[in-house]
């Protein structure tokens, strides 16, 4: 008869197996590393370990991505800061500047987000069949990662639905034996403790591995053109055909809806995102500036709003921010941006694509 | 006086209830089941059976025993003995048929869907022996061979232990996504893993499916000893909307358009 020690140390080996599996190898976070930033050499020890422990997060981010990607196919399509600066401007000898969110857009009509959820439900059935990790937390039941949920903490607007994914890390979040006792309110007894560290350090050669949420949205009720564009995904994820909301509409919503927003007397609390959109706008270089000023009158027309108004807005937000960039470019997320480019130079390259589009002087 | 007064013991009491009750369906109790269902000593149960049978007051059919003629003398009077409830559905059970074949089960916190439904489980050996009539019952002939219920000597009726019940009513019953609330919510205070493992194939994917997306939709973790994603069945979502209300707070449905 097998013993209950036997099965325990089965479903060890298996769990071992599938984090193996899972969980990015520190290689291919070293090699992303290098692929992005010009010559990491040039970095200093600690900036090199930031670079290396955000890119954890990156990976699951792809790694969402591509499982989205694979099961929900034309139902979905993607856009703002991740795809555009881990997928583009990344893939252009640019610099991304780090974001750990995904976001997604419904492409099919959904009232309310009861609808979506049930899709959620059977995406997790799908990634059940695909992955099985599951975190023993006593002598007979496991917690499941790698689980795509509702984020009740986070959702507040009524056309995004908020998600999130447990996900074993390494450098990020709570240890597994805290996690298990503030989700499930249970005390992982030492011995489990003590196995489960043997497995970790063997694997991701840290001993107190930890649990976080990857958050992902999906916004629905907005209509905005995508396309399938074909990627080199990084981190040896391979090629894949994405839907991606078209690259030049997403310049000309983050002119118009970001940097090009009257913001008023809260333009100090708005300062971060102008900043984040100016540094996106860098890959304005590499767009069809027809293309980008085509959308940027559907969306005029869209807000019913003024071009003479817009550029004014343009004009004082980035005047505004320039005094703060220096500042805010110590941020580990502009941990590649600032070795290369200069407060002054980043200013300088989107103004001058602005006036390009006749929207800066 | 309390029936177990009278006969000085408890498994007295259980041996003469139950075969008092077997009278009327002509079915054999054996010692055994009654220990197990009635909850006392195996030999003494065993012990009581010897005695009446050497008094002739039972005899042996097959594995199991029936009251002799002269025993039967006794039925009337031991059921006359077993306190009513009021409720005329759990009277006739009571009544009628040995505890040891049939169970009940009231689901325990249920307040959302109004009227709550008792569960019936009969021994399959008495389809068509007997007619249940009760609107608000979920009925099932079944064997109940490694089912988990007792005898309840507070309501001198069998009923199911909780997960049992859940996981009859789910696996029986088509209205089964009522009792999901019920159990998502006091998950702590069952075994899941237990309701999983005691339904029907159709109730574990039932459940599985409920389980499922109760954690996306509201986070939460309940550990498992299955793998539940792996068994939801995609028919069954549209069924769990309604408990939707039930499990997360009307403000945040109508705020965040869930």
């Amino acid at each position: 008869m097998r013993k209950k020690s036997d099965d325990k140390k089965s479903f060890l080996t298996e769990f071992k197996k599938e984090i193996m599996r899972i969980v990015p190898d520190i290689k291919i976070l070293e090699k992303e590393a290098e692929r992005i930033s010009d010559n990491i050499q040039v970095l200093s020890d600690d900036e090199r370990q930031t670079l290396i422990q955000s890119l954890e997060r990156v990976y699951y981010i792809i790694f969402i991505l591509k499982e989205l990607t694979e099961f929900f196919k034309e139902k979905i399509s993607f856009g703002g800061g991740s795809v555009l600066n881990y997928l583009f401007i990344s893939s252009k000898d640019e610099a991304p500047r780090f974001t750990y969110d995904l976001d997604a857009n419904w492409n099919l009509n959904v009232s309310n987000k009861r609808e979506l959820l049930e899709e959620i439900v059977v995406f997790n059935a799908a990634l059940s069949e695909r992955y099985k990790v599951r975190l023993p937390v006593d002598e007979r039941r496991y917690l499941d990662l790698y689980q795509a949920e509702y984020d009740i903490e986070k959702d507040y607007f009524p056309d995004i639905l908020s998600l999130r994914m447990p996900v074993l890390m390494r450098w990020s979040g709570l240890e597994f034996y805290r996690y298990v006792r503030s989700v499930a309110n249970i005390n992982m007894s030492f011995n489990l403790i003590r196995r489960l560290r043997k497995i970790f350090e063997e694997v991701l050669k840290i001993r107190d591995a930890k649990i976080d949420y990857i958050r992902f949205e999906i916004s629905f009720k907005k209509d905005m053109p995508y396309k399938s564009y074909e990627i080199e995904l990084p981190f040896e994820f391979g090629r894949e055909k994405i839907n991606i909301t078209v690259i030049e509409y997403q310049m000309a919503s983050k002119i118009i809806e970001k940097l090009g927003k009257d913001y008023g007397d809260k333009i100090d609390l708005a300062a971060h995102d102008i900043i984040k959109t100016i540094l996106d706008l860098r890959y304005l270089r590499y767009c069809d500036l027809n293309e980008v000023a085509r959308h940027i009158d559907v969306l005029l027309e869209k807000y019913n709003v003024k071009k003479d108004e817009i550029m004014k807005n343009i004009v004082r937000n980035i005047r505004y921010v320039e005094k703060y960039l220096d500042e805010y470019m110590k941020k580990q997320y502009y941990i590649l941006i600032r070795r290369k480019y200069s407060s002054r130079e980043i200013i300088s390259i989107v103004g001058s694509m602005l006036k390009t589009l006749g929207l800066f002087s | 006086m309390l029936i177990e007064e009278f006969f000085g013991a408890k498994y007295k009491a259980a041996v003469m209830m139950a075969l008092a009750k077997s009278r009327y369906i002509g079915l054999p109790v054996t010692p055994r089941s009654i220990s197990r269902i009635y909850r006392v000593n195996l030999s003494f149960v065993y012990r009581f059976f010897r005695l009446l049978e050497d008094s002739k007051m039972i005899l042996r059919v097959g594995k199991g025993y029936v009251m002799s003629d002269k025993g039967s003398e006794l039925v009337n009077m031991i059921i006359d003995m077993i306190p009513r409830s009021g409720d005329d559905k759990i009277d006739f059970l009571k009544r009628s048929l040995p505890d040891t074949m049939y169970y009940i089960f009231t689901p325990m916190f249920q307040r959302w869907f109004g009227l709550r439904k008792t569960l019936v489980v009969i021994d399959k050996r008495l389809r068509g022996k007997i007619n249940i009539r009760c609107d608000l019952c979920v009925t099932i002939y079944t064997t109940l061979r490694g089912r988990k219920y007792r005898f309840d000597w507070d309501n001198y009726v069998s009923k199911a232990d909780p997960e049992q019940g859940y996981a009859d009513l789910i696996s029986y019953d088509e209205s089964w996504e009522e009792y999901i609330p019920d159990i998502l919510l006091n998950y702590d205070l069952m075994d899941l893993d237990e309701i999983i493992e005691r339904s029907s194939a159709e109730g574990r994917r039932r459940i599985a499916t409920a389980l499922t997306y109760y954690k996306t939709l509201v986070g939460n973790k309940i550990p498992t000893k299955l793998f539940v994603p792996r068994i939801v069945d995609k028919k069954y979502i549209r069924n769990l909307t309604v408990m939707i209300p039930y499990l997360l707070d009307n403000r945040i449905i109508e705020a965040r358009n869930i």
